[in-house]
């Protein structure tokens, strides 16, 4: 899913989990962005620090990877009563892989999807993000079943105690987001193109020293031989 | 029976056997066959194990052999394993995806390994393997090595080589080929008529019988082209040595993947049987390191020669480890890799790193030495043994990871480190043979020595991309973020180090060092260098002693500097240069040269104050190079700029001199994907209409003139890096054609910014 959008859904996840609570995210996509959960928090005048180790992540770089993580790591700390919530972050993205042959995918995404239900009906809270797929793509479907609210939304709650934001680019990619409670939660859908404030309003500018998590900035695939400049100069 | 002795020249897997192709001593091309049936493994629960055996024997694919005893890789410990033998390995990919989905619970182990590679396994022989064979009626008896992979002085086969080319196109999808060149020593063999050309060529590879059959674009052009024709013409084409037992697929398109984040282009594949076909085109090992480089990575990795040459060179690290893992029965886990742990943002803010850069201080640094960690990572992952099954081992509890605390196993030496360490080794000892031909004066041995260590070099730096890529076998994102923080660590020891006597360190990045220290005595450097090995266990070594160096700042905010933008001249006159235009694939031959003339004229200075009262000079030069551009006497060739395609050409919508050039392939039907090399001339930049601006090259007539202004701008681009630290700047922004010009020259401080001040090029700097 596209980095841009990618970190508006984590502002607003943040945002939802900035006070007791754990979040744990099952990051398919690459997306997972430490900062945007740092500047949401200094948003709400709490510091980075705060949330930097109530968030919790795993990455997944293959669809066997993502199943042996559905499979084997969630619930995250063996499913108590008033567990963490865990999100899926681009549940889709690693499906789309064109070397996959359909037969196996189209198996893999369906024991993924029936291990999400399992573990929704035994009471972990469940939050999935995905790009709307091709139409007409039957191999979609119990994805798709699975989403409640469709559309490029925002969304919350009334009371205040979960709110998630999201939107594409506003053309080609929406999201289509699963929240804990169903569409009750939902409080408007934002048309296409309209949905560009939201993301600014969750990164004010960086300046250097001020960022509570360090020095801002996009993070890169963490696979290249990426050479960081970190530390300061001598 | 009868004995031969020779090289293993080539194998492949056809109807339960390997055919082996040796090329004799005597010149003799002899073809053996070696009955052998593949092994795989099989794990999990007992009952779905049964039942997936029964149905495997059921529907012939494999014989099973009974349940025995494997190391498990993840844990190190004992683990009951079925054991079967697959029976018709052409067919067995098929098999193997069908079986795994209906038995969803059986743990697949070495299950995909190509059946070529399971034999050179299993057998302990390699391809280009010096052996003695004992064989009767075309069957093999028996096959005694006289070699060693590890061995550095080994004899390669002489073979016979012919170089084929094709003049011709794929546009509008009916392939199209005008002539057709066969060359062998000298003599060449040209067919224009298309009639005559797979006749012609039929012949000649019967009558030569080559072993290796040269192209560059053999797969994603000629080949398919040829293929092509005989389908038309129903000419029964065979340029193999073993006809095929199946007609081959015919394929134009290749597909797109991306390596090390930048997209590369796969041609489709046409390799031969008992013969090799090799694309330059499609080979990065051979367009890097040659046949030397080619043999030494077939050799170590136990790979055909034709598939490694197409293969990224991540295939020929795995193939060693897996060989490794294959021979001390340790199970390769079919698909799946471990998922990394649950971390906290905090854990992954410290462990997402890369290694580590101090920041160099901008402008003209005089004696300074710099000091080069010998291969950091490879080294670390040998040393600290890092290796996906140590990190984070169930069975210890250390945190030795510096920053990050990841334990390391200390009862196990992981798979990674060990496979690395001889490579290691191998590539010292090559390094050292290369020193002494150099001494002796022996060309050909020092490029023999210089191309094989160079190919172990692309395998050491791609293994620590392989710990962290996704679909590596032996990846794994924790030891990847262990061997950063390592090196990390590593930086920060070596500075200490260099404070505590005496040095200044000016510039950092990952493995290498930029230190001065007033007054400095050249015996200090070696005392130094052994203080930091001691200090952080790892080799470190002397790049060389610069006589002046310049770290540039960043071209877009000029008082920022940037890691790898300098140049400078060691003591002996060479120079060095990183991330500056010459570096860049995307700028034109000509301007290239032309920053590099100037840097060579640069590296004659002794100091910064010899580099500044270099100006004039250099300058006359720039004007005359600029002459040249604006009265067309560059060749057009050296002005083509190539660049990678990195999204399919009808994908691109910008109006840069890419996108324009993209479009127009596009629009031309040109056949071009996403990492395909796009080349195209700048000739009319600032056009209002679009499409003039740029001329692909295929589409240049006659009618075709560069834009000068455009060249002249990338010109004084390139010059301006060269004057900088001189003070100097010229104009970049718009140099009017014209002849007789003026043009702006700004001089600055390299470190203060800029000063303008408008002077005539011509007056400074003319004749
Ligand atoms: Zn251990």
């Amino acid at each position: 899913m596209p980095r841009r959008a990618s970190s508006a859904v984590l502002g607003g996840l943040a945002r939802a989990f900035l006070h007791e609570r754990e979040l744990y995210c099952v990051d398919g996509a690459n997306v997972f962005d430490p900062y945007a959960f740092g500047q949401a928090a200094r948003m709400r005048g709490l510091s980075g620090e705060h949330i930097l180790d109530r968030v919790f992540v795993t990455r997944a770089f293959t669809i066997h990877q993502l199943q042996a993580v559905v499979e084997e790591m969630l619930p995250p700390r063996g499913g108590e009563a008033d567990g963490p919530v865990v999100a899926m972050l681009g549940l889709d993205h690693l499906f789309r892989e064109e070397t996959l042959r359909a037969a196996e995918r189209g198996r893999v995404l369906a024991e993924v999807m029936k291990r999400l239900r399992g573990l929704e009906r035994t009471g972990t809270r469940l939050l999935v993000t995905y790009e709307r797929p091709p139409p007409r793509e039957r191999f979609w479907k119990p994805m798709l079943e699975f989403g409640a609210v469709r559309g490029t939304v925002r969304a919350g709650t009334a009371k205040g105690e979960f709110i998630i934001e999201g939107h594409g680019n506003g053309t080609d990619s929406s999201y289509i987001q699963h929240l804990p409670a169903g569409g009750d939660r939902l409080l408007e859908t934002l048309p296409p193109g309209t949905a560009g404030g939201a993301e600014d309003s969750l990164r004010p500018p960086v300046h250097e020293g001020t960022t509570p998590l360090g020095r801002g900035g996009e993070r890169g695939p963490p696979d290249s031989i990426r050479r960081d400049a970190d530390g300061d100069p001598p | 029976m009868s004995t031969t002795t020779g090289w293993l020249f080539d194998l492949y897997a056809r109807g339960g056997a390997m055919v082996l192709w040796f090329a004799a001593e005597d010149g003799e091309r002899l073809r053996l066959t070696d009955p052998f049936e593949p092994r795989v493994f099989l794990g999990g629960p007992a009952e779905d194990v049964e039942a997936c055996l029964r149905e495997l024997g059921r529907r012939g694919d494999a014989a099973p052999e009974g349940w025995t005893e494997r190391t498990d890789f993840w844990t190190g410990r004992p683990r009951p394993a079925a054991s079967i033998r697959v029976l018709r390995a052409e067919n067995w990919t098929r098999a193997l995806s069908r079986h795994a989905e209906r038995f969803p619970r059986v743990a697949w182990y070495n299950a995909d390994l190509p059946p070529e590679q399971c034999y050179c396994y299993e057998r302990d022989v390699y391809p280009l393997m010096s052996c003695r064979v004992e064989h009767e009626a075309g069957r093999l008896l028996s096959l005694t090595p006289e070699d060693d992979r590890w061995a550095v002085d080994y004899a390669t086969p002489p073979l016979r080589t012919v170089e084929l080319e094709g003049e011709g196109s794929l546009l509008g999808g009916r392939p199209r080929l005008r002539s057709l060149t066969l060359s062998h020593e000298g003599r060449t063999m040209t067919w224009d008529e298309p009639e005559e050309m797979l006749g012609g060529l039929q012949r000649a590879l019967g009558e030569l019988d080559p072993d290796v059959i040269l192209t560059s674009g053999g797969d994603s052009f000629l080949f398919p082209v040829l293929f092509a024709l005989a389908e038309r013409t129903k000419f029964p084409f065979c340029p193999d040595r073993d006809p095929p037992t199946r007609p081959r697929e015919v394929k134009t398109d290749g597909r797109s993947f991306f390596s090390y984040g930048r997209i590369l282009y796969q041609a489709p594949e046409y390799a031969l049987l008992g013969r090799w076909h090799l694309d330059r085109k499609n080979s990065f090992m051979l367009s890097h390191d040659g046949m030397e480089g080619l043999f030494e990575v077939a050799r170590l990795a136990r790979l055909p020669v034709q598939r490694i040459a197409r293969r990224s060179i991540g295939t020929g690290i795995s193939s060693i480890q897996l060989g490794m893992a294959w021979r001390e029965g340790i199970l390769v886990p079919w698909k799946k890799t471990a998922p990394e742990a649950w971390k906290s943002a905090r854990q992954l803010l410290q462990s997402d790193r890369g290694g580590l850069v101090y920041a160099p201080e901008t402008g003209v640094h005089e004696n300074v030495v710099e000091l080069d960690f010998v291969a950091m990572y490879p080294n670390i992952m040998s040393r600290f043994n890092v290796s996906p099954e140590t990190v984070n081992c169930p069975c210890c509890r250390n945190a030795r990871v510096p920053e990050i605390g990841y334990t390391i196993c200390e009862r196990r030496a992981g798979l990674v480190s060990r496979a690395l360490r001889p490579i290691i080794e191998k590539r010292v000892q090559y390094k050292a043979l290369r020193a002494e031909a150099a001494r002796a004066g022996d060309e050909r041995a020092h490029a023999r020595y210089h191309a094989r260590q160079d190919a172990l070099k692309w395998m050491l730096v791609c293994c620590f991309g392989y710990l962290g890529y996704r679909n590596a076998r032996f990846g794994r994102i924790e030891a990847h973020e262990a061997v950063s923080a390592w090196s990390r660590e590593i930086i920060l020891r070596t500075r200490e180090i260099c404070e505590a006597r005496g040095w200044h360190m000016l510039h950092a990045n990952v493995d290498c060092v930029w230190i001065v220290k007033p007054g400095f005595r050249d015996e200090e450097i070696a005392t130094l260098s052994e203080e930091i090995a001691a200090g952080t266990d790892l080799p470190i070594a002397l790049e060389g002693i610069y006589k002046w160096l310049a770290f540039l700042p960043s071209r877009q905010v000029p008082d920022r500097p940037v890691p790898t933008r300098y140049f400078g001249a060691f003591r002996d006159g060479t120079i060095k240069y990183r991330g500056i235009e010459c570096r860049r694939s995307d700028y034109p031959a000509y301007i290239k040269a032309a920053q590099l003339v100037l840097l060579e004229q640069a590296a004659g200075a002794a100091d910064a104050a010899g580099l500044r009262a270099m100006v004039p000079d250099l300058l006359r030069r720039v004007a005359e190079w600029e002459r040249q551009l604006r009265e067309g006497e560059a060749p057009m060739e050296e002005l083509v700029i190539r660049q990678s395609l990195s999204r399919d050409p009808g994908d691109y919508t910008g109006h840069g001199a890419q996108s324009l050039a993209a479009r127009q392939a596009a629009q031309a039907g040109l056949n071009l994907h996403a990492g395909e090399t796009l080349s195209y001339i700048l000739t009319s930049a600032g056009d209002h209409d679009r499409s003039r601006r740029v001329r692909l090259a295929r589409l240049a007539d006659a009618d075709t003139r560069p834009d000068p202004g455009a060249y002249i701008r990338l010109l004084r681009r390139a010059a301006n890096t060269v004057l900088w630290p001189a003070g100097v700047t010229l104009d970049e922004t718009d140099p009017p054609p014209r002849r007789k010009t003026t043009c702006a020259r700004k001089e600055h401080s390299p470190t203060t910014g800029h000063r303008a001040g408008q002077m005539d090029l011509f007056e400074q700097a003319g004749p």
